[in-house]
């Protein structure tokens, strides 16, 4: 049986063991991590990964931890997702776990860590989550996967479990955003949606997702949330990240900067074993460096997009209070 | 929450325009005469130049029903994925 199989068979078979205990008294304030907020197709991968680059930070994967509540219910959501491949949906957190344990990434390591998670199947996720943020201690985690900012609930627990967590807020304009949406996702056909309404989905993805984290941001104090747009950061890194730098309170110098600009050096920057490919966009780890984003030159979204038309008012206004 | 149909925000951009009318003469005005700019300047941005505007008035012996764009075809499992609620259907 190769890595793989055994992944596939053992998320399969919701298969979970409990036999490690959790940490006990754990402290909410113990680390104050990173989170990058944005929907997907937002630059997120290259910028995280960009984050991670600088010495004072250390970036993950996607881990996509804080749909559940604890470990168990992850391994359960895996196991019974049809739409995406078991070994995808996983693939961030069991390399994350592969790289910090092992400080590599092959078919073995993986298959280790998904034992490790499976024997902490009753564990918090914010216990999982503390766990990598001691391996990358004493540089501060910074984690972006999408999802985090997909429902309310996720959100609420991310604030519970962190109250002093960062917020980064990563925008892009919309009609670029939903042209990367649109290739990246109408050939899986992973939703049963019209064909001629595809754009409006994808739309409703950024407004919705971008409006939810607005409305986090709303109760938090202004130190723990900063709004960026994901296009100045890749085409101008050299003057955007000195900022995001001095707003998360580490080196804004043009060395640690440097360092940034080379995404392509993450342990997490190229595909993972066939157990655990991904765990990023998949174009951005196929192509790891950076990549400049031009920005449409007119806001209004093409004509030929069927979309609600007092939506795309409000997607116009959102737009423009992002700078756009 | 009950689903009723996908939320495009129209309930809350036009209930804005209507309070802005009641209580800005000049804007009423502006609305009846230049709808699109009206509109313009309530969003803070340009229209798209394809995207018509009609303002109607209702009176007490006449009244306007509006077929909004039909967004059946989303589904109930592409609302939820876009809009991350989780929705009780009908009732």
């Amino acid at each position: 049986m190769t890595a793989d199989t055994h992944i596939d068979g053992a998320l399969a078979s919701g298969t979970v063991m409990s036999e490690v205990a959790r940490p006990e008294n754990r402290d909410p304030h113990r680390f104050a991590p990173a989170f990058v907020a944005a929907p997907a197709r937002s630059h997120s991968s290259v910028i995280v990964t960009m984050l991670g680059q600088h010495p004072q930070l250390h970036s993950f994967p996607e881990l996509i931890l804080f749909r559940g509540e604890c470990v168990g219910d992850l391994l359960e959501m895996a196991a019974r997702d049809t739409l995406m491949p078991l070994k995808v949906k996983m693939a961030g957190l069991l390399r994350a776990l592969a790289q910090e344990h092992e400080g590599m990434q092959s078919e073995e390591s993986v298959a280790r860590a998904l034992a490790w998670l499976q024997m902490r199947a009753d564990w918090p996720v914010a216990d999982v989550f503390d766990h990598l943020l001691e391996c990358a201690a004493p540089a501060t985690g910074v984690e972006k996967s999408p999802e985090n900012t997909g429902r309310d609930d996720y959100l609420d627990r991310m604030n519970t479990a962190y109250p002093q967590a960062r917020y980064l807020h990563l925008v892009r304009h919309p009609a670029a955003s939903v042209k990367s949406m649109y290739q990246a996702w109408w050939p899986t056909n992973r939703w049963n949606v019209q064909a001629e309404l595809f754009h409006q989905f994808c739309l409703g993805i950024w407004y919705h997702q971008h409006s939810r984290i607005l409305r986090f941001a709303g109760n938090l104090p202004e130190s723990r949330y900063l709004r960026v747009r994901s296009e100045d950061i890749v085409n101008n890194p050299q003057e955007t990240l000195p900022s995001v730098c001095r707003w998360l309170g580490i080196d804004d110098s043009p060395t640690a900067v440097d360092a940034m600009c080379h995404p392509e050096e993450s342990a997490y920057a190229g595909r993972g074993p066939a157990s655990a490919p991904c765990g990023n966009d998949p174009k951005f780890l196929d192509s790891p460096t950076l990549h400049p984003s031009p920005i449409p030159e007119e806001l209004p979204l093409p004509a030929e997009w069927v979309i609600d038309p007092w939506n795309h008012l409000r997607i116009l206004e959102l737009a423009q209070q992002f700078g756009y | 929450m009950r689903y009723d149909g996908y939320p495009t925000g129209r309930a809350v951009l036009e209930g804005r325009l209507v309070r802005r009318a009641r209580t800005d003469q000049e804007f009423l005005h502006q609305l009846r005469e230049d709808p699109r700019s009206a509109l313009s300047d309530e969003i803070g941005t340009s229209l798209p130049d394809w995207l018509q505007v009609v303002v109607v008035e209702e009176r007490p012996d006449l009244i306007y029903v509006v077929l909004p764009i039909d967004l059946t075809g989303l589904g109930r499992s592409g609302v939820e994925s876009a809009t991350g609620y989780k929705f009780r259907m009908g009732g």
